[in-house]
């Protein structure tokens, strides 16, 4: 079953589909608010779990031609932005990064390739992780950011060849 | 092909941007050309470099937490008594019953109830003058009758016969003073029979002692006529204290005789003041010498 029957199901109020969905897409969650600046271990389940409560409580929304990966990085990219707000109010450790207990690396070179993702500009930050932790493809991007294709991949390059030569810097 | 336009190519590659007759060529390209496949190792590494597995231990957390928010959610969404989901319905059909019930009650109520022949009782506060005295008279109201200009307007016109002299009429007010000026006014003119028998009633019953006053003192002018000597022997049992001891002077002060048999039985009944007794005692000597 595709993300948008499960989610025409959940829309009609069957609920067990959530954990289908969750099942996909729990990983590449964690994956994002990891680099969007919350990796605390806590934080990060909290904001998984918190984009799947509002997946129930807006599934009404959810339009039935609408794509569900669009539509699921739109609701966790809002509940990120309310996390930095309510970080920023608090001003505790919370924002120090303890990646390192949380995550298994991949590889050495993890925090360097995180460090160069975090000073990247913003635009071209958010594009790689939509392509990288999303799997979006140019056109699903573009629809999202509601601009031409065009300016997406240049964006995607752009920040392939940033993130390259920073790394090959640092390495 | 410019190293920019290879480094593209191999970021949609990487990226899955590409299709499938697309990724075809381009594996072949890679296959063909060292510099290509030189190049898109390279972004590759950055690329994979970015991936991470959480730990095992916060996903079993997450999955416990995001399965309990999940029963939770369910529960709250389908609730396994139907009574739950009819409730609203009920609670609908409730409110219309009700207000239907509450039109036809008021209908049968406004067109069957016979409210003219309702008695209407009004409680009236009477206040009296003197010593503080509140007392509740319960009083017939007409249905029709016009307001008055006060309450107790409506009290006295019912009480008043025919037969009945306006002093009787007045002497039967609530207010002291009312009565008081009454008597007072009486004082001044002639008293015929009904004014006495008015007086006399007033004098055994009026519970002030100053309406008692006010009607000795009216009477005494008058003392000299039998019929007034009869009205204050017949009112001496009934009064009591300055009262008593006064219409006892006046009676000595006309030498009335038919006083005298009333004056002994006062002096023999013990309810009578020790003073009174002591008065009736000297007026009587005084009256024999």
């Amino acid at each position: 079953m595709t993300d948008e029957a499960l989610m025409i199901c959940i829309k009609n109020d069957d609920l067990s589909k959530v954990a289908l969905l969750y099942e996909r897409y729990k990983q590449r969650l964690l994956q994002y608010f990891a680099y969007r600046s919350f990796s605390d271990r806590d934080v990060s389940k909290d904001l998984v779990q918190q984009v799947f409560l509002r997946v129930i409580e807006y599934r009404k929304s959810f339009k039935d031609e609408g794509n569900f990966k669009v539509w699921l990085y739109a609701i966790a990219a809002n509940v990120n932005r309310q996390e930095i707000k309510y970080q920023m109010q608090r001003k505790d450790s919370l924002f120090a990064y303890s990646e390192e207990y949380s995550y298994v690396m991949e590889n050495d070179d993890y925090k360097i390739v995180h460090q160069i993702l975090k000073k990247l500009p913003e635009q071209y930050g958010e594009v790689l992780m939509m392509s990288k932790f999303w799997r979006m493809k140019y056109e699903e991007i573009a629809a999202l950011k509601e601009c031409s294709v065009g300016v997406i991949k240049t964006r995607v390059y752009r920040a392939m060849q940033l993130l390259k030569e920073a790394y090959f810097k640092l390495t | 092909m410019t190293a920019s336009e290879i480094e593209n190519l191999a970021t949609d590659y990487l990226t899955g941007n590409l299709s499938e007759e697309e990724k075809v060529t381009f594996e072949q390209l890679l296959e063909q050309d060292e510099r290509i496949r030189q190049k898109v190792n390279d972004l590759r590494l950055v690329w994979n470099a970015l991936d991470m597995t959480p730990k095992k231990q916060i996903i079993e957390v997450m999955d416990d937490n995001f399965y309990a928010m999940l029963n939770k959610q369910t529960h709250t969404l389908q609730p396994d008594n139907i009574i739950y989901r009819i409730q609203p319905v009920l609670y609908w059909w409730a409110s219309v019953a009700a207000v239907i019930v509450f039109v036809i009650a008021f209908c049968l109520g406004k067109y069957n109830s016979d409210y003219q022949q309702i008695v209407k009782y009004k409680i009236l506060q009477v206040v009296k003058q003197g010593p503080v005295q509140t007392r509740y008279v319960k009083v017939y109201v007409a249905q029709n009758a016009e307001k008055k200009k006060a309450g107790l307007g409506s009290y006295q016109s019912p009480v008043v016969t025919q037969n009945q002299s306006p002093l009787m009429a007045q002497l039967q007010s609530p207010y002291s003073s009312t009565r008081i000026s009454a008597v007072l006014a009486v004082k001044e003119g002639k008293l015929s029979e009904a004014d006495l028998k008015a007086l006399g009633s007033a004098l055994k019953n009026d519970p002030d002692p100053n309406v008692q006053l006010a009607i000795v003192q009216t009477l005494q002018p008058k003392a000299s006529s039998t019929g007034v000597q009869r009205l204050l022997i017949n009112a001496l049992p009934f009064v009591q204290g300055t009262v008593q001891s006064s219409m006892i002077d006046i009676l000595f002060a006309n030498k009335s005789k038919e006083a005298i048999p009333q004056m002994l039985a006062l002096l023999h009944n013990d309810s009578t003041a020790y003073h009174t007794q002591g008065q009736i005692k000297q007026g009587i000597e005084e009256f024999l010498n």
